[in-house]
């Protein structure tokens, strides 16, 4: 196999299993990949990784995928990109097509619902503790107070349609910014 | 709903999501049960409770789960597909511009509003679990329809007050807990008190 081949081969294995193993996605799987791509194989240097995460959050879609092309591309191009993508979702889709084969044939058993009853129990709490840490490194003034607060009621209140409230969020934050930049005079000092 | 609309409508869904996994909820939610009525309230939020405790992300693994129900294997696949989309085309264009799109200041500036959006987004997402578990009736009907059949559910909400508890003590796996919460509610229901 040439070096080339191996690397996406490493890719691929890389991403297939951090995918089988990580539940619950996303930003668990960080330290994981960096063990992976920085100590072992020295593919990326720790400030690369640092780079790639803060640009991660401005990348919309799924957390693992989009990480899967940032690293894939950065070690081996668009074709890293690509098999670190189709790695990554190969485990969850053949585990959840056997599980919903498994759920739909069992739905109306008395049992199973009160199981989900206190599995959606404890996903609200997950989440509002999710919430609650977010909130703690996001919440910094009244713009992001008054911006989370709006959000939050336009969705359970008003059944407002989520993707108006994403570019809401992203015409006030240039908004924001152009007002910072009005009263400061100077580019240099805004987004402070 | 055919294929090819799942995979529309999974690849929109992921084109508005920044910030993953719980972000998405909403989304899904408006799509899938309030404009499309595949779904169920409580059908949407067992899938999602399922795609938390199954291996994987969980808006691949929701979008993976709604494909299949729709349309099999086939649109699991579509449903994959879909939402891995803007990771392969916007995500891919960002990874070849990355020195570019790294400083650029108008980016900085939209994330500043993004995240606080996103963070309401996810609050909602607790609501909407409170209204599918905790609550008897959906929480925006106190103010509509009054108190009326409005109560909690002891159950749920003990499970609830636990799980709360114990993230906030010890840091737990988040699985673990939410197969504890399975079988507390299984124990709780086959107790009779």
């Amino acid at each position: 196999m040439s070096a080339k081949n191996s690397r996406l081969w490493a890719l691929f294995r890389i991403f297939f299993n951090l995918s089988a193993v990580t539940l619950g996605g996303g930003l668990a799987m960080l330290p994981l990949l960096r063990r992976e791509f920085v100590q072992r194989r020295g593919w990326l240097s720790d400030s690369d990784m640092v780079d790639t995460v803060a640009l991660m959050q401005a990348m919309p879609g799924i957390i693992a995928m989009n990480m899967g092309v940032l690293l894939g591309y950065r070690v081996a191009g668009v074709a890293g990109a690509v098999a670190a993508v189709v790695g990554g979702f190969m485990p969850p889709f053949l585990a959840i097509v056997l599980l919903a084969t498994l759920i739909m044939s069992l739905q109306n058993n008395d049992l199973l619902n009160q199981a989900f009853l206190g599995v959606r129990a404890g996903v609200c709490a997950l989440i509002l503790m999710a919430v609650i840490e977010l909130g703690r490194q996001i919440l910094k003034g009244r713009f992001e107070w008054l911006l989370a607060s709006l959000c939050f009621i336009a969705i359970v209140f008003f059944q407002v349609n989520a993707i108006w409230l994403v570019l809401l969020g992203i015409l006030s934050g240039l908004g924001y910014y152009a007002w910072q930049v009005a009263r400061l005079g100077r580019l240099g000092e805004a987004g402070k | 709903m055919n294929i090819l609309q799942l995979y529309l409508l999974f690849a929109k869904i992921g084109f508005f999501t920044f910030g993953g996994g719980f972000a998405m909820i909403p989304f899904f939610y408006h799509e899938l049960v309030q404009n499309h009525h595949l779904l169920s309230a409580e059908e949407f939020a067992n899938m999602v409770a399922l795609a938390q405790v199954t291996p994987g992300p969980i808006g691949l693994n929701a979008a993976t789960y709604i494909g299949f129900q729709r349309a099999g294997i086939w649109g699991a696949l579509a449903g994959t597909l879909g939402v891995t989309t803007p990771s392969l085309t916007f995500g891919l264009g960002v990874a070849v511009f990355m020195a570019a799109f790294k400083e650029n200041k108008l980016v900085k500036a939209a994330l500043q509003g993004i995240r606080p959006a996103t963070l309401g987004l996810i609050a909602s997402a607790v609501i909407f679990f409170a209204d599918t578990s905790l609550f008897t009736a959906p929480l925006r009907q106190l103010w509509s329809r009054g108190g009326e059949s409005f109560g909690l559910n002891w159950r749920a909400s003990l499970i609830f007050a636990v799980v709360v508890f114990a993230e906030w003590r010890w840091k737990c796996n988040m699985v673990w807990l939410l197969f504890a919460s399975a079988l507390m509610a299984c124990l709780l229901y086959l107790i009779p008190l």
